[in-house]
Order: C-alpha cells, then sequence, then structure tokens
C-alpha cells in the first residue's frame, strides 16, 4: 500500500513539473523585400536591418529573408531562412551563415518588373504559421506600391490573425510627391487591409530609431 | 411626493409637521432603538474580547513553548561546550600523565646522582702525619742538652720536613676541595634540572586548575540552564538574538555571493541545457545553474557537518568516526568536481563571450573586421581570474554552513518572540477597538437623544412635577406596568464589568 501511495506522489510530482514546464516564447520574423525597379537601391538598408536582427535574435526563434518579386507566394522567393539552435555557439554559426547568404543576394540581385506584396504576406503567413512562432512579425520592406502581372487574382483575405506587420522604409515615389495623397491612400489601404486580417500594423521609416525596431 | 408639498402651499408647514411627527416617532422608539444599539455594540464588544483574550493565551502559550525552545537550544550548545572542555580537559591530563613516568625517572636519576655527589664531597682527606709528637719531644731536649749542634741540626731538619710536608698537604687539601666543588658545581646541574621539572609539573597543574576553573563555570551556567533561572533565559536571549543578527548578516554576503556565482555560470549553462525550455516562466538553463550552486551549498554542509562543525544532520553527525571521515572524503571529492565544473563553465563563458563579439564584428564589419579583430591580442588574464573566481566561490560558499546553523537555531526563538509580540500588540489594538466601540454607542445614543430632545424634556418635567401628582401618576402607571420600562439597559455602561475583566 505503502508502495503504491509513493509511486502515486511520485507520478502526481513529475505531472506537476511537466504541467510547468513548457517551450520559451519563440518570435518567429519574415522580412519581405521589394525588389522591384529603382528599390533595390535601398537594399543595403534591409541588410542592416537584418545583421541588427540577426543579433538580437535568440536561439528558437525563426527568420526569413524573402523577395517581393511577380510573383511572391512561393518558396522559391525565400532568400533564407532558420531556426536558431538552442545552443547559442551553434545558433551563432548559423546566424554568420544566414549573413553571408543575404550578402550574396544582394549583390547579385536583378530588379523585378512587378511587385506581388499580397502573394509575399501570404507566404510570410505560412511560413511563421509552420514555425509555431508564439510572436509572428512580417516586415516589409517595400515602398508599398503593388504592381501585379496579368491574370494575378490577389483578391482574398490575408491569413493573418495575431500577426504583426510592420512596414520599413515605405519610401515616397515621384508621384506621391505630386500629390501626396496618393502616398496616404495607400498606406491606409495596406493598413486596413492587414488590420481587417486581424494583425496589427506599424510603419517605421525612420531606421535609425534602434528602439523602434526593437521586437 | 415632495416634503414640501404635504400641505399645498405651506412648505414651511410642512417641513414643521415632519419634523414633529419624526421627533415623536423617534421618541416612541427610542427604547427599542437604544436596545437594538446596545445588542449590536454587546454582540462586536465580546467577540473582539474574546478575539483579545484567545490571542493573549496564544501569545502565552508561544512565550512558554519559545522558552522551552530556548533552553532547549541553550543547553545543547552548554552540552556542546562541556564535551570541548571535557575533551581539551582529558587531552591535558593525558598529555601529562603520559609524561608522569619519563617526568618521575627523570626528578629519580637527578636526585641520586646529587645523592651520590654529595657521597662524593663527604669523604675525609687522610689525617696529617702523627709525628708531632716526636717533634714536641725533641723540643723538650733543648731544655736538657744546651747549644747541642745536633739537637739544633735535627730540629733544623724536622723544620723544613714539616714545612715540606705542611705545603704538600696543603697542596692535596686545596685540590680535594676544588674536586668537592667540582662535584658540587655538578650537583647544581642536577638541582637546576629537578627545579625545572618541578616547574613544568607546577604549570601543568595550573593549566589543569585553570581547565578546572572553566568548567565549574560550564557546569555552573549549565546548571543555571537547567533549572531555569531568570539570569539564564535573559543570557540566552541577548545571546540568541545577537547570534540571530550576525548569522543573517553572514548569510546574507553568502547570498551576494552566490548571485555572483550563478551569473558566472548562468551563460554558459545555455549551451548544455535547452535554452528554449522554461519551467514555471524560468529558463531551464538558468535553474541548471542556480541548482547547481545549490548542489554546491549542500554538499559543503554535509562536509561540514561529517567534520563535526555543525550539527543539522543527527544521521551523519551520529555515524561512527571512520564511516564518518569517508563520508567526508566523498563530499570533499564531490565538491571538488563541482568546483571544477564550475571552473570550464567559466572557461566556457569566456569563449561564448568572445564568439558573440566576433559575430557582432561581423554583422557590423563584416569579414575584415572580423580579421582584424582576431588578429588583436588578447589578454587572458579575465578568462583565468574567472576560472579562478569558479573553483574558488563553491569552496567559500561551503561555508554558509556554520551561519545558517545559527540562523536555523535562533530564528525559531526569534522569530516566535516577534509572534509573540505581534499577538500582544494585536489583542491590546482589539481591547481598544471594544472600548472605543463602546464609547461610540454611547455618543450614539446621547446623539439620538439630542435628535428627540423635545419630548424627552417634557417626560421629565412630568416626571419632575410635584410628589402628589407624581404618586397619581405613578399610580395610574402601576395599573399598566406594560409601559414601566427602563429605556436603557445598564449591561453596557456597568463599569464593574471592564474591572472584572481587567
Amino acid at each position: 500500500m505503502n508502495y503504491f501511495i509513493k509511486i502515486l506522489l511520485a507520478t502526481a510530482l513529475l505531472s506537476v513539473l511537466s504541467a510547468c514546464t513548457n517551450q520559451k516564447p519563440s518570435t518567429g520574423l519574415y522580412l519581405l523585400l521589394d525588389t522591384s525597379g529603382t528599390y533595390t537601391k535601398e537594399l543595403k538598408k534591409a541588410q542592416q536591418i537584418i545583421h541588427y536582427y540577426l543579433a538580437n535574435l535568440a536561439p528558437g526563434d525563426s527568420f526569413a529573408v524573402a523577395r517581393i518579386d511577380s510573383g511572391s507566394f512561393s518558396e522559391k522567393d525565400i532568400v533564407a531562412k532558420v531556426t536558431f539552435d538552442h545552443r547559442p555557439s551553434r545558433a551563432n554559426e548559423q546566424k554568420r551563415i544566414f549573413a553571408q547568404s543575404i550578402q550574396k543576394f544582394i549583390e547579385t540581385i536583378k530588379s523585378s518588373a512587378y511587385t506581388d506584396i499580397n502573394g509575399g504576406l501570404l507566404q510570410a503567413s505560412e511560413y511563421l504559421n509552420e514555425t509555431q512562432a508564439s510572436r509572428k512579425v512580417v516586415m516589409i520592406f517595400s515602398d508599398l506600391l503593388e504592381e501585379l502581372p496579368k491574370g494575378y487574382n490577389r483578391d482574398f483575405d490575408l491569413p493573418l490573425t495575431d500577426f504583426e506587420v510592420v512596414a520599413l522604409n515605405v519610401t515616397k515615389l515621384s508621384s506621391d510627391n505630386r500629390d501626396p495623397n496618393k502616398y496616404m491612400k495607400r498606406l491606409d489601404y495596406w493598413q486596413k487591409r492587414v488590420e481587417i486580417s486581424g494583425a496589427t500594423w506599424r510603419v517605421i521609416n525612420d531606421l535609425e530609431r534602434e528602439d523602434a525596431l526593437v521586437l | 411626493m415632495p416634503i414640501a408639498n404635504i400641505i399645498p402651499g405651506q412648505p414651511v408647514l410642512s417641513w414643521i409637521l415632519v419634523l414633529l411627527c419624526s421627533t415623536l416617532v423617534l421618541y416612541f422608539i427610542r427604547q427599542s432603538a437604544h436596545q437594538l444599539l446596545d445588542s449590536l455594540t454587546q454582540l462586536v464588544v465580546q467577540n473582539l474580547r474574546l478575539l483579545s483574550k484567545a490571542l493573549l493565551n496564544m501569545s502565552k502559550q508561544m512565550a512558554v513553548r519559545n522558552r522551552d525552545v530556548l533552553f532547549e537550544h541553550g543547553q545543547q550548545q552548554a552540552e556542546r561546550a562541556l564535551d570541548r572542555q571535557f575533551i581539551r580537559l582529558a587531552n591535558l591530563v593525558e598529555k601529562d600523565l603520559s609524561r608522569y613516568p619519563s617526568v618521575q625517572r627523570d626528578i629519580e636519576q637527578n636526585i641520586s646522582s646529587m645523592e651520590d655527589k654529595l657521597q662524593q664531597t663527604s669523604e675525609v682527606p687522610a689525617p696529617l702525619p702523627e709525628w708531632t709528637e716526636a717533634v714536641e719531644s725533641i723540643s723538650k731536649l733543648k731544655d736538657s742538652t744546651k747549644n747541642d749542634a745536633v739537637v739544633g741540626k735535627l730540629l733544623q731538619a724536622i723544620y723544613e720536613a714539616f714545612h715540606k710536608q705542611q705545603s704538600e698537604v696543603m697542596n692535596v687539601y686545596r685540590s680535594d676541595i676544588s674536586k668537592r666543588h667540582n662535584l658540587l658545581k655538578g650537583a647544581m646541574n642536577h638541582w637546576r634540572r629537578l627545579h625545572h621539572k618541578i616547574g613544568e609539573v607546577g604549570q601543568s597543574w595550573q593549566a589543569l586548575i585553570h581547565q578546572a576553573n572553566k568548567m565549574d563555570h560550564q557546569v555552573e551556567h549549565f546548571e543555571n540552564l537547567v533549572k531555569g533561572t531568570d539570569k539564564a533565559e535573559n543570557l540566552l536571549k541577548a545571546s540568541s538574538t545577537t547570534q540571530f543578527v550576525i548569522s543573517l548578516i553572514v548569510m546574507v554576503i553568502a547570498g551576494f555571493g552566490a548571485f555572483v556565482n550563478y551569473n558566472l555560470i548562468a551563460l554558459p549553462m545555455s549551451e548544455l541545457m535547452p535554452a528554449t525550455s522554461q519551467v514555471a516562466g524560468y529558463n531551464v538553463a538558468d535553474i541548471g545553474a542556480a541548482v547547481i550552486i545549490m548542489l554546491e551549498i549542500t554538499v559543503g554542509l554535509f562536509f561540514m557537518e561529517s567534520i563535526g562543525i555543525t550539527r543539522l544532520f543527527p544521521v551523519i553527525h551520529f555515524m561512527e568516526d571512520r564511516k564518518r571521515m569517508i563520508w567526508a572524503w566523498v563530499c570533499m571529492i564531490f565538491l571538488l568536481a563541482l568546483c571544477g565544473v564550475e571552473a570550464g563553465l567559466a572557461f566556457m563563458r569566456e569563449s561564448m563571450v568572445a564568439d558573440k563579439a566576433l559575430l557582432t564584428s561581423f554583422l557590423v564589419g563584416g569579414e575584415q573586421a572580423v580579421s582584424q579583430a582576431t588578429e588583436q591580442e588578447h589578454s587572458n588574464i579575465p578568462m583565468i581570474g574567472q576560472m579562478m573566481l569558479g573553483f574558488v566561490l563553491p569552496l567559500i560558499l561551503m561555508f554558509v554552513a556554520i551561519p545558517f546553523e545559527s540562523v536555523i537555531h535562533t530564528g525559531r526563538h526569534v522569530l516566535g518572540n516577534i509572534l509573540v509580540q505581534s499577538c500582544i500588540l494585536l489583542s491590546t489594538i482589539l481591547r481598544s477597538l471594544s472600548l472605543l466601540i463602546k464609547q461610540l454607542n454611547h455618543s450614539l445614543k446621547n446623539i439620538y437623544d439630542i435628535l428627540c430632545f423635545a419630548p424627552i424634556w417634557i417626560e421629565q418635567l412630568i416626571e419632575s412635577r410635584p410628589k402628589s401628582e407624581k404618586k397619581q401618576a405613578t399610580k395610574q402607571l402601576d395599573l399598566e406596568p406594560s409601559k414601566h420600562i427602563k429605556t436603557e439597559p445598564k449591561l453596557l455602561d456597568d463599569p464593574s464589568i471592564d474591572e472584572k475583566e481587567a
């Protein structure tokens, strides 16, 4: 009888411990890089941002960088992706490799004719849902002017519930300068589209502000 | 309907009517209202007094229990002190007794040597030759044979021989005296040795007497503790509070040491344990680091216990000496192993920091910055310092066992005392509260009476009428006994209750 009670107590203790044990909240970050037209000149800034996040992401976090081109809803557009190992030394090694692949990408990038932001967002939501990260952040490094090739349908609801969407370096086009309403309308359009899909929306244009970039 | 419109168009009259009615109502229900207030007050006051008494009783019981615990702890301490004194005395006696045969032999040897020397000095030298009588008879011849040349020559020869003999005898005598002096000098050395030995024995006895005095003192203290005298209690209280405070300060310092140790190994532990897992909101790696430190303290505690410095675990304390020593060695080996682990972790920490710095350089400045950083000369002093710290800190933390034991033993009494004082304070507050509520009840009743002062005043006027009228009124009241009710129950106003309870 005593033996049975001891086993019962040990089981209860183990159950309590296992109930208390959980995974550390991880962050999933998906960075979309606009490679259309003249925006490729801005990619050096994007590299700095990537390095910043590489330095700050912790073991267990996931990070992916993808380009926005004519049809972005594709795995082929993912430039680099990684889920950092739980060992810090291994995670550092992964970060080095990641940075090198980004460097290579930026050196060899060619401009694309179109900008499929919706496709990129859809791909981002798919990737981040797969990582099961507790915090999902999508960053769009773009002027937010979507241009789709003929025959592409992007009229759908984005599955971005509980996501955070951050628009980085939303540059003003020459047409925006002539008519600022266009710029405002563009921002409004994306904000509404993102918020309707259940995500939060933020715009960071001053990339020097480190506190704004903190996840 | 508004009050001002009770009599339409006459707001003042309406208010007066309402006031009159309410005053009358208050007057008629005055007795019941007072009774209600008294009952409520009585209920609250009695409960508060009950609580206060319960707290006082509890504090008394706790004080008695505290006293028992204090004396128990004091007796244990005194027993330990007495044990130590007995061991010292035993060592002293054992040391002296083991030396005693050799000292005795030494003294006897010295005495016998001195006796020999004295005997040698007492030897009398051979007496002078007995030819003086012959000289005397020849000297008598001088008178009978005057100017006899033979006699003169003979006397001269005798004189010379005498002088020669005398000088020889003197020489012999001097050499004898010198020999005796030498022998006595040798005896002096023995005498000094004897004196030294006796001095040593005397010192040993002095030490024994000193130790015995100490023991007498300890025994007296122990007797006081057994008797439970107030003097012993006061001494114990002061001593335990002081010890508690000192031990607590030392424990806090040790806590800071443990914190430094934790920071030293928390980062490298993330290489050994999954950095992405958490238990109750804390990283498993951090918990692992804390567990290692706690294990070090525990092993240190066992080590101190096994070598007899602390007495927290009776199981270890009552082990056979041989087993206890084996246990101590096992603990020391584990502790040193943990020290080694910490030194290794400290080394790993430094490597991780360097790797992180290289990564940052790479991310900021690319490959060129990394090559520049690696080319720079690095000092190994921080790494060596961290490794040494990682090795030494667990050994230092081992000594926490001593203040920890003190805190455990004295804390029980100190915390108990704080609880007793809190109970007494709470009891006093509750008692004051009950008195306050009683006074509040009186005040409320008085305010109530003020509100309906007019009917009460009329009642008083009626009561203070001349006797004849009053009698008639009383007769009338006697006929209606149900109306003759005292308005104020004296239960709560009776000061004797307070006096009795006090």
